[in-house]
């Protein structure tokens, strides 16, 4: 049955090719969507982990030091760094504002740290911050080497570039000298937003708290949950999609085949065997559509501006998702296949 | 030894709101190696018939016996075994699978019955070559003549070698070239241990057959003489699916005209009074009667042949029918 279902795809294959376009198309969107949440995922990893921090002490109360205005003063990193478990600890201040770039804003998460006291992010282009006056930019800021930048009544030349390093589904993150950003921003008074360690502190002194790599991550990701929830949905509707797609292909495909299904149950062939011709039809029909979908999605990434990121994972279960879509989508004609009179084969 | 008998076969079915009677106690018995025609008009139950002899049917009543094989008894999977080992089937559309050669046509029935690609195609090419399709065997059905479907799908039908093939109007789509190869093939088709069963209109395979069964419906009594017809209330007239020869003019009392519906009950089509008529168009055309009549009250009609109805028309105006009726 296998051969007379290949035939039968090869005999009708631009119906087949044009369904699946049609649906590799939806499964690479849908692809995409899935790689924009792990997108939101990863570059929320990414940022936390640039610092090396193992502990984000921030004032009791805060979600996270990307998130909130609540401010430490710079003085709290020395009580933090005396404290037991703590090898290191330095005063951080973050801050979503913008940047002006040859005149027009940039939105930037900048990232203020005393240079060489802590690591800083991993280095594409160009080398590390070192002092004043430099800065470390995010490539999705799109500023080359040498750029300048303003940011409030401070100015900073760019002196390398870093990648993967955004906030909040693609704001870039700037990183600055601390000074720097409190006289750009706060107008010179000596505060961080958080103070990051090395080292896990045993207890922390009242009115801060010591949160995780991971509690800022997930702190990060919190604004982002509806639009995560919107894209889920999205995502199923285009599996919905997709299924509706190869659904109407194998029906309009089995329609046409009534009579051959009547003659070859009339010479005896059980309907299960007919049935599962079909099914194996919308499969194979949805696995193309899957496997060109991974290309599709490749040249379709350059279309989105926030950061996508497929893994491996959703890439293997693609073919299950399409497997799957194909066996829903095949049921619409089964129940026909099983239903056709062999008694239609006569007649002229 | 493959012969066929046939004890008390009625057939009915269903066609929208009323039953359709096409074989009425049939039995017939055929011998093993005999080409066997059935003939008939349309609509005379040739190819009801046929389904039947295929197990694709199953009849209202009687009993179907291939060999020693009571097909109107099998169920479920010997139905399915008879159907693929029993009886070969040749299609007056011919029915080949449109995506396969030739080859792949007649190797098909095989390959779902589970016989290796190597053997069902040996075995394809073999009775491909029989039917003399030698140079064909890789061409789709769209690059191949009528008739060279037509010998395909006669392959088709003896890929399990089968002792009876049932083959419905063979030669209907076919020119006059092509119809002698297909008449010879059918011809040689019978022979010891395989019975072929015909339903055809076309006269050339009379002579070659070896027994000629004429499916005509019945006439029923009181539907045959012309003259005055007195009944009382109640009273049939004639029932569906009779052939009628007469037209009848109501000259007193009321008649009525029905179907009968799938589960028994009656579907008034129309009632006549004096002067009305009914019954004209099958009694022109030869056609089985498309519902009963009968009387409603004590009635007298008046019972003519086509002819002299033709004749009483012109000379009283009878204005025409309502076409709905179909009697």
């Amino acid at each position: 049955m296998l051969a007379i279902t290949v035939r039968d795809l090869l005999f009708r294959w631009r119906q087949f090719a044009i369904a699946i376009v049609g649906a590799a198309l939806v499964f690479s969107v849908a692809l995409s969507l899935t790689g924009m949440t792990a997108g939101f995922r990863a570059e929320a990893k990414s940022t936390t982990s640039s610092l090396g921090a193992d502990r984000w002490v921030v004032p009791a109360g805060v979600g996270g030091p990307f998130t909130s205005t609540a401010l430490l003063d710079e003085a709290v990193a020395d009580q933090v760094r005396s404290l037991p478990g703590v090898r290191k600890a330095e005063p951080v201040l973050t801050f979503r504002t913008s940047v002006s770039k040859n005149g027009a804003p940039a939105n930037v998460m900048v990232v203020g740290y005393r240079p060489g006291a802590i690591k800083g992010p991993k280095i594409t282009k160009g080398r590390a911050l070192q002092k004043s006056g430099e800065a470390v930019a995010d490539s999705a800021l799109h500023a080359g080497i040498g750029q300048q930048l303003v940011l409030g009544d401070q100015t900073v030349t760019v002196v390398g570039k870093t990648s993967g390093k955004t906030v909040l589904s693609g704001t870039p993150a700037l990183y600055l000298d601390l000074a720097d950003v409190q006289k750009g921003v706060l107008g010179g008074r000596p505060v961080a937003s958080s103070v990051i360690t090395v080292g896990v502190p045993q207890s922390v002194p009242e009115g801060l708290r010591a949160i995780t790599n991971g509690q800022v991550e997930t702190d990060l990701l919190r604004p982002l949950k509806q639009a995560e929830a919107t894209i889920g949905n999205t995502r199923l509707l285009m599996w919905v999609v997709a299924g509706v797609i190869v659904g109407m292909v194998t029906y309009l495909a089995a329609l046409d085949r009534m009579r051959d299904f009547a003659v070859l149950k009339a010479v005896g062939s059980p309907s299960r065997v007919l049935a599962l011709s079909l099914c194996v039809e919308a499969v194979i029909t949805s696995l193309l559509a899957g496997a060109l979908a991974v290309v599709f999605s490749r040249l379709l990434r350059g279309i989105y501006s926030l950061p996508i990121v497929i893994t491996g994972a959703a890439y293997l279960a693609l073919p299950v998702v399409a497997l799957v879509v194909g066996l829903l989508a095949s049921l619409v004609a089964l129940r026909r296949t099983l239903r056709v009179d062999p008694a239609l084969a006569f007649g002229g | 030894m493959a012969g066929v008998s046939i004890h008390d076969l009625t057939i009915q079915y269903t066609q929208g709101d009323y039953v359709v009677r096409p074989i009425d106690n049939l039995s017939v018995t055929c011998e093993d190696g005999e080409l066997v025609l059935l003939l008939g008009p349309s609509g005379s139950g040739k190819t009801t018939l046929l389904s039947c002899l295929a197990g694709i049917l199953t009849p209202a009543a009687g009993q179907i016996f291939v060999g020693d094989t009571e097909v109107t008894a099998l169920r479920g999977r010997q139905l399915a075994d008879f159907r693929r080992h029993g009886v070969g089937i040749i299609f007056q559309a011919f029915n080949l699978i449109p995506s396969l050669s030739a080859r792949q046509n007649v190797a098909a029935p095989l390959r779902l019955a589970g016989v290796s690609g190597r053997v069902a195609g040996a075995r394809a090419e073999e009775l491909l070559a029989m039917v003399g399709l030698e140079e064909r065997m890789g061409h789709l059905p769209n690059a191949m003549s009528g008739g060279q479907q037509q010998r395909v799908a006669i392959a088709r039908a003896l890929v399990h070698d089968p002792p009876l093939i049932v083959a419905d109007e063979p030669t209907a789509h076919l020119d006059y070239v092509q119809v002698e190869a297909i008449l010879r093939i059918v011809r040689e088709l019978a022979r010891p241990g395989r019975l072929v069963v015909v339903a055809t209109h076309d006269e050339r395979f009379t002579p070659l057959a070896d027994r000629v069964i004429e499916l005509v419906p019945k006439a029923r009594a009181g539907d045959q003489r012309a003259g005055r017809v007195e009944l009382g209330p109640d009273e049939m007239l004639f029932v569906q699916g009779s052939v009628g020869d007469l037209v009848y003019v109501v000259e007193e009392g009321e008649v009525e005209v029905f179907r009968e519906g799938p589960d028994g009950s009656e579907h008034v089509l129309r009632r006549y009074g004096p002067g009305d008529y009914f019954g004209e168009l099958g009694a022109l055309a030869h056609l089985p009667r498309a519902a009963s009549a009968r009387s409603r009250t004590a009635a007298v009609l008046s019972a003519y042949g086509p002819q002299d109805f033709r004749r009483l028309q012109a000379s009283r105006h009878l204005p025409a029918a309502a076409p709905s009726d179909g009697l």
